[in-house]
């Protein structure tokens, strides 16, 4: 009860020393998959289409395999299906099955020239929510994420594409599945006469093989001759933030000085202080900034010409506000002693605004860069890691895959009547895609020699910052694999941090609030 | 008005010089110039149709025996520069079994199938492909040529200076640009698939190679047999493929 807890509090001095709370170790292997290389290694002079080529070779023979398996008995009116190697192989009246990549046509989609055009004209449009005009005209009898575009009417026209061409898929069945651009998928029906192809029946690649717990800390000692210690200490919780919203311009930062007081074990009661020392690692996924962009949005820039004033690019030196910056770094170094931080981007945040984002830059954290290592040191990032987005990592041993929100949130914009976020982060896995739509609508890096957006290996644990609220799910996959995926709401907005037990890899609510006086 | 001289008589026609011989005023002619000497006069050529005037018919426009830019663009200076690297890595191969991580994507991968980053040999080989290729022999490399003609209905045209091994490469930069010759349903006579390695422009061949070698798609150990010896050759020139010359080409038809 309260009152006993309380007891340890109110009582008269004494001679008795009280327990200090040691904090559970972590142990933590960052993986290096979303870092670019450095300087003048990193290219930009080729074209996106090495990144959908091979994108695309790499998930082929995974979804063709499970598609043969699923389809090499199939039979309709005495036909059986047969395989086509191109997308463009596919014959009239012929039942068979092909693999390629989804490309969608969506009427508000943005548009490179329609924005060049439009830029001296009218004043900038609102950020869409949705790239599709919405529902079909008549869409009674079709439910789902494809309404419109199913019926091939005003909306989302969805086409198959590979090296050889492209192929429109039409079909009731592409209205109950979640598609974007950039997933692979294999399809199986046959050419109608008006040389759409209609879709009877369509697979993924699933979700990738699984490592078990502890393979990567395993594999690198196997790898250096060090002996496999079989036993691990239990581990212990993670915590899991997301936007932070850093603004340095308002006053009431109450939420932040609350959850740095309970992660350091400086408020509540005993008990609580307990479940707040069994914390061995902080992780915050994104937008702890609150605009902090690199690139203005079209009103900023907007305002600044209209003004009259000098036309700096990038930031003006004369109106950098530092205090944001400032409040973060000197947050980070109060809670950096007690608990190691892992740091994702996000959209807001001062780095690179294309996929993979790279790690925020040790200058902008003066404070807190004594608990980095340097970015050349052989053991790794250290107590304070600031990291890619996506980031993949190995704590306690789970393979843990986080993003700080933006391929998420693009996939949303791309499926007109679905409002499940679970559904979307459950369909990358199964695609194997951290970022479907990129490069489409969603930038990133060129890549020239393997798409790095494609899942290797499956994670334990699939965690997306900025969502608008906290859900979760465990993901089954064909071979046993078994996914939790978290969504994580801002905790600008709802005050919500996640405790994840690594034991059992269920999650918990603490919330914040802060209560008003009138 | 000018006063009226007594001289003009009966203005039939209104002259401007009068037989006065009182010198006038002139700000015309050569004597009276007021601008300075160097300044060249504009002449009325211009208004003529530049065809039309023989000088600059006759001019003679030099061209260079090899039209290349004297400053090289950046695209191929990236591919010159990611040519160099691999040449490097062929000279100096990595000591120790873990992958290079300054080479493909700037990532260890870790244990993959279907891996897109350098695999567990250095510098982004899977196995002992390079071993392999220096042990192919000149024979080798004609032999599979003459496959590659005979699956042709007739022989290839505008090909007669080249050497084999630019045959070769050219054919390697083509693959997969194209379909299968063949009906659909017919097997194919050469082992290896040769398609969907491209797109060619943009990218080294060598890279290109060992990004098809480590996506699974086995490109024929003949073209890495002539990559090898072209740049150990010290021909630089062979690791762009000669589409992306063309396509990139800064001249402009007059």
């Amino acid at each position: 009860m309260n009152g006993d807890s309380h007891a340890d509090l109110l009582q008269p001095p004494s001679n008795i020393e009280p327990t200090v709370l040691e904090r559970t170790a972590s142990h933590y292997t960052p993986l290096p998959t979303y870092q670019l290389p450095k300087g003048e290694h990193r290219h930009y002079q080729q074209q996106y289409a090495d990144m959908y080529f091979a994108r695309l070779a790499q998930l082929k023979p995974a979804v063709e395999q499970i598609a043969s398996e699923a389809w090499a008995d199939f039979e309709i009116g005495g036909e059986t299906a047969s395989r086509k190697d191109r997308v463009l192989d596919v014959r009239q009246g012929e039942l068979c099955w092909v693999a390629g990549t989804v490309y969608m046509e969506m009427p508000l989609k943005p548009n490179v020239l329609e924005d060049i055009g439009k830029e001296h004209w009218i004043a900038a449009p609102p950020p869409r929510v949705k790239y599709d005009t919405g529902v079909g005209l008549g869409g009674d009898s079709e439910r789902g994420a494809h309404a419109g575009g199913g019926k091939g009417l005003a909306g989302a026209q969805i086409m198959l594409e590979d090296e050889s061409g492209r192929l429109r898929l039409t079909g009731g069945y592409l209205s109950g599945g979640l598609l974007v651009t950039g997933a692979i998928v294999a399809v199986m029906g046959t050419e109608n006469s008006d040389g759409d192809f209609e879709v009877l029946d369509l697979r993924v690649p699933d979700l990738p093989r699984q490592p078990p717990r502890w393979e990567t800390e395993d594999g690198d000692a196997a790898l250096q001759g060090k002996s496999v210690t079989k036993k691990r200490p239990s581990s212990g919780k993670v915590a899991i933030i997301s936007g932070l919203g850093v603004s340095g311009v308002e006053g009431d930062t109450l939420l932040l000085d609350l959850l740095l007081e309970y992660l350091l074990g400086e408020s509540t009661d005993p008990a609580s202080q307990q479940q707040a020392a069994s914390i061995s690692r902080l992780i915050i996924a994104g937008n702890s900034l609150s605009h902090s962009s690199p690139i203005p949005s079209r009103e900023e820039l907007a305002a600044a010409t209209k003004k009259g004033g000098r036309k700096t690019y990038g930031y003006d030196s004369a109106s950098y506000n530092a205090a944001p910056t400032d409040h973060l770094d000197q947050w980070l170094a109060t809670l950096l002693p007690s608990i190691p931080i892992t740091l994702l981007p996000g959209e807001q945040d001062p780095t690179s605004t294309s996929l993979p984002q790279q790690p925020i830059h040790a200058a902008m954290f003066p404070h807190s860069r004594a608990y980095m290592n340097p970015p050349t040191a052989p053991e790794g990032p250290g107590w304070f890691d600031s990291t890619t987005n996506p980031a993949e990592f190995s704590a306690d041993g789970w393979r843990f895959l986080g993003t700080g929100g933006q391929p998420v949130d693009d996939v949303y914009k791309y499926l007109p009547d679905c409002e499940e976020r679970l559904e979307m982060m459950e369909a990358m896995l199964r695609w194997r895609l951290t970022a479907p739509t990129a490069p489409d609508t969603l930038w990133c890096y060129p890549f020239q020699d393997g798409d790095q957006f494609v899942m290797k290996e499956c994670p334990h644990v699939f965690l997306v910052g900025n969502q608008p609220k906290f859900e979760t799910t465990v993901v089954e996959g064909p071979l046993g694999q078994q996914v939790r995926v978290l969504a994580v709401p801002r905790f600008k907005e709802t005050g919500e941090l996640i405790l994840l037990d690594c034991e059992t890899l269920v999650p918990e609510i603490v919330r914040f609030e802060v209560l008003d006086e009138g | 008005m000018p006063p009226k001289r007594k001289s003009s008589g009966p203005r039939a026609v209104p002259t401007r010089t009068p037989s006065n011989p009182q010198s006038t005023l002139s700000f015309h002619g050569k004597q009276n110039k007021v601008t300075k000497p160097g300044v060249a006069p504009v002449t009325k050529q211009l208004k003529k149709d530049p065809a039309l005037l023989e000088e600059i018919a006759r001019t003679e426009i030099k061209t260079d025996s090899t039209p290349e830019p004297k400053e090289s663009t950046t695209a191929s200076a990236a591919i010159t520069q990611r040519s160099d690297e691999e040449a490097q890595n062929l000279a100096a191969p990595s000591p120790h079994p873990a992958a290079d991580p300054l080479d493909t994507l700037g990532g260890r991968a870790q244990t993959s199938d279907v891996g897109a980053a350098g695999g567990k040999t250095g510098a982004g080989w899977l196995a002992d492909e390079e071993a392999q290729a220096r042990s192919v022999t000149e024979t080798q490399i004609k032999q599979y040529w003459r496959q590659k003609e005979a699956m042709r209905l007739a022989p290839r045209v505008h090909q007669e200076g080249m050497t084999v091994y630019e045959k070769v490469l050219r054919e390697w930069d083509m693959s997969g640009q194209f379909g299968t010759t063949e009906a659909v349903g017919e097997v194919r006579e050469c082992g290896d698939a040769d398609e969907n390695v491209k797109p060619c422009i943009g990218i080294a061949r060598l890279k290109r190679w060992k990004r098809a070698n480590a996506l699974g798609l086995k490109p024929p150990v003949e073209v890495l047999a002539v990559l090898l010896r072209e740049t150990e050759g010290g021909n630089g020139k062979a690791q762009r493929a000669y589409v992306d010359e063309l396509m990139s080409s800064r001249f402009v038809e007059t």
